[in-house]
């Protein structure tokens, strides 16, 4: 069982955080990156070329992490291969010891530094659960063929519950988790709003009880990373008050983590959410600061 | 320059037999036709007609008050994209259309000179 | 229907030699009703290669896409030393077949399988995967309309009724939720849609269609 799952099962408060690999070889940029965060995160999710942008490997970065000696979630988008390469590659990180996989759709091409490469989307993130759940539970490729070997696998997905059409992501995050998937990240919570809202519905169809929520959040470094985030990230709900409080603030780095710390507060107090997962994008070195202000620190130790 | 025209018998020909009276025209040679309403010229018409001249004047009542109700603004729609065909295949013709009413003459020199310049 | 829309002057003029004999050739079908290689667009090119300087003639069949129709041009083609083909990419290619060693340009880019959504509007449909299931998502086609042909309900980027991928696009998942919501028919979007098997899509390999029954 992976680090992060037992603890999950133990009931403590789960802490994970996000490393985007470099775009390059060098993979120092990763130690260094998992040196800060030693300590502080029950485990570290390997971005899959986020945002179409072309990166070290998904793959090979968290064998990278685990030789860090820190429990990767390796991402897993549906945009660059197909169920042949997926399932490859899934039972390639089985073999190397990856224990936690998140599946996701991924950003269409558009909107990376390729965009005029073809995608696959041969599967979507349901098909991949499924797919990556009967090959660990029934031993099954997703023809029906058997495999050998053992699989460890701690499955999870994303959620985004500020996404549109609204009422459709409860739906969407139950056939989620009937596929398979034991753990949720969500998209990072700014509005808590329409968060608590959204709980309030899993709580009601039962889902908190099926898989562990853990909420994501991102400390913003200044007002322009909060405006892009309001206006040009798909998928994110920024609150004008927020905005308004960054543009008004001395120290915008001191306000961003403080409005951090606010909303880890909010979720711990939201029942059904079991963890955060901070995305300190390209901030890595922000996020043990985060944790100790959040009072998640020291780490429970695994049994 | 040679320059064929266009203009529609309640207005647009009026207007163009009164601007070639004035004599003088900066042209070669302009030559005045009618027809019941501009809506009628098709992109391929202007085609042809360029064929055999230089440049293509379309003289038609106001965009709100076309006798015809659409037709002058289908002209204008259909000038605009023959024009930009032109454009993109690097042929120094043109088309102007001129929106008057049957005394205004004015309207007709403004407009072919900002699109044929003085002529000639 | 198929839509196409026709290609750059400055792409159609680079094809043409100068002293060339120029048979434009439209064709009467799809793309005279999209607009853009019907007998009316035939003609305006040919006259805007005259305008150029060429000599040319043009010419519109029926259909292009089948060899019957293209004989019909028998003369004309002859006459021409090149082609230039209104037609979509099959038509091109059915004239392409018909006439070996002759010089035929394709006018237009061919788009996509679509309809007319409003006066000079077209919008796609259908990828033509081989196994439709419309049915299941209100009439409205994930596989061609979601950007990520996705399955089981839309991605995290949909916002306001709109796709990531272009803020002009309506997400097909959103259409698919409103109008199941509206007939009351959300749980059809309950069960989760296993994979697909694109074997039957160009996936497969070039296609073929074969009618035992009506062979001759
Ligand atoms: S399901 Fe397949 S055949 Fe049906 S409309 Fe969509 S792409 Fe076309
Ligand atoms: S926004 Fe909607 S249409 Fe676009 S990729 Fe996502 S689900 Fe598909």
């Amino acid at each position: 069982m992976s680090a992060l799952e037992e603890i999950l099962r133990r009931g403590e408060f789960a802490v994970t955080a996000e490393v985007g690999p470099p775009k390059g070889t060098n993979r120092e940029i990763i130690e260094k990156k998992c040196a800060g965060l030693q300590g502080f995160v029950d485990a570290v999710n390997i971005t899959d070329n986020q945002t179409a942008i072309v990166r070290l490997s998904s793959f090979a970065s968290c064998l990278i992490v685990k030789d860090e000696g820190i429990e990767p979630v390796m991402q897993m988008v549906c945009r660059d291969r197909n169920r042949i390469a997926l399932q490859s590659d899934f039972l390639g990180a089985c073999a190397w010891g990856v224990e936690n996989f998140l599946c996701l759709t991924g950003d269409h091409q558009s909107m990376g530094n390729h965009p005029q490469s073809k995608n696959v989307f041969d599967i979507d993130s349901v098909q991949l659960l499924q797919i990556l759940k009967n090959m660990r539970d029934e031993k099954i490729f997703q023809n029906g063929e058997p495999l050998k070997g053992e699989i460890k696998a701690f499955l999870g997905a994303g959620e985004n519950p500020f996404a549109d059409p609204l009422e459709f992501r409860v739906i969407r995050l139950a056939k989620k988790i009937s596929a398979g998937a034991q753990f949720i990240q969500t998209q990072a919570v700014f509005d808590l709003e329409i968060f608590s809202r959204f709980m309030e519905e899993v709580r009601k169809t039962g889902l908190d009880k099926k898989a562990f929520i853990l909420a994501g959040v991102i400390p913003v470094k200044s007002l322009a990373a909060l405006s892009y985030m309001q206006n040009e990230v798909p998928g994110l709900v920024v609150p004008d008050s927020l905005v308004e409080r960054m543009r008004e603030a001395k120290d915008p780095k001191e306000e961003g983590v403080k409005i951090c710390l606010e909303t880890i507060e909010q979720l711990k107090k939201i029942e059904g959410v079991r963890g955060v997962h901070i995305m300190a994008i390209s901030w890595e070195s922000i996020v043990p600061d985060i944790v100790r202000g959040a009072n998640l620190y020291p780490r429970p130790r695994r049994s | 320059m040679r320059v064929v025209a266009l203009g529609c018998d309640k207005s647009g020909y009026p207007a163009l037999l009164r601007w070639g009276e004035k004599g003088s025209l900066p042209f070669d040679e302009v030559k005045i036709f009618s027809l019941p309403c501009l809506g009628l010229v098709t992109e391929e018409a202007m085609f042809r007609i360029l064929e055999n001249s230089d440049a293509l004047l379309l003289a038609g009542c106001p965009l709100d008050s076309c006798h015809n109700q659409k037709g002058s603004q289908g002209a204008y729609l259909k000038v605009q994209r023959v024009n930009s065909l032109l454009q993109e295949a690097d042929i120094p013709k043109k088309v102007a259309v001129a929106f008057v009413t049957s005394g205004k003459v004015g309207e007709i020199e403004k407009v072919s000179e900002e699109l044929f310049g003085r002529g000639k | 229907m198929i839509i196409a829309e026709r290609k750059p002057i400055k792409e159609i003029l680079s094809f043409l030699v100068p002293g060339e004999k120029i048979l434009v050739l439209g064709c009467g079908t799809c793309v005279t009703v999209c607009m853009s290689g019907g007998e009316k667009e035939a003609r305006e090119l040919s006259s805007l290669l005259r305008l150029k300087g060429w000599e040319t003639k043009d010419f519109t069949l029926e259909r292009q896409c089948e060899p019957e129709f293209n004989l019909r041009a028998k003369e004309e083609i002859a006459r021409a030393d090149a082609i230039i083909s209104l037609a979509c990419g099959v038509g091109v290619q059915a004239l392409g077949e018909c006439y070996p060693g002759k010089k035929i340009s394709p006018g237009l880019n061919t788009t996509f399988m679509g309809m007319p959504k409003e006066q000079g509007l077209w919008e796609e449909r259908c990828w033509g995967c081989g196994n439709c299931i419309v049915h299941l998502f209100a009439y409205i086609c994930p596989v061609t309309r979601c950007a990520k042909s996705l399955m089981n309900g839309p991605c995290g980027g949909s916002k306001n009724g709109k796709c990531e991928v272009k803020p002009d696009r309506d997400c097909a998942w959103q259409l698919i939720y409103d109008r199941l919501k509206k007939e009351n028919q959300l749980e059809a979007l309950y069960a989760i849609q296993p994979p697909r098997d694109w074997s039957t899509s160009r996936y497969g390999g070039q296609r073929k269609m074969i009618r035992e029954d009506v062979r001759l």
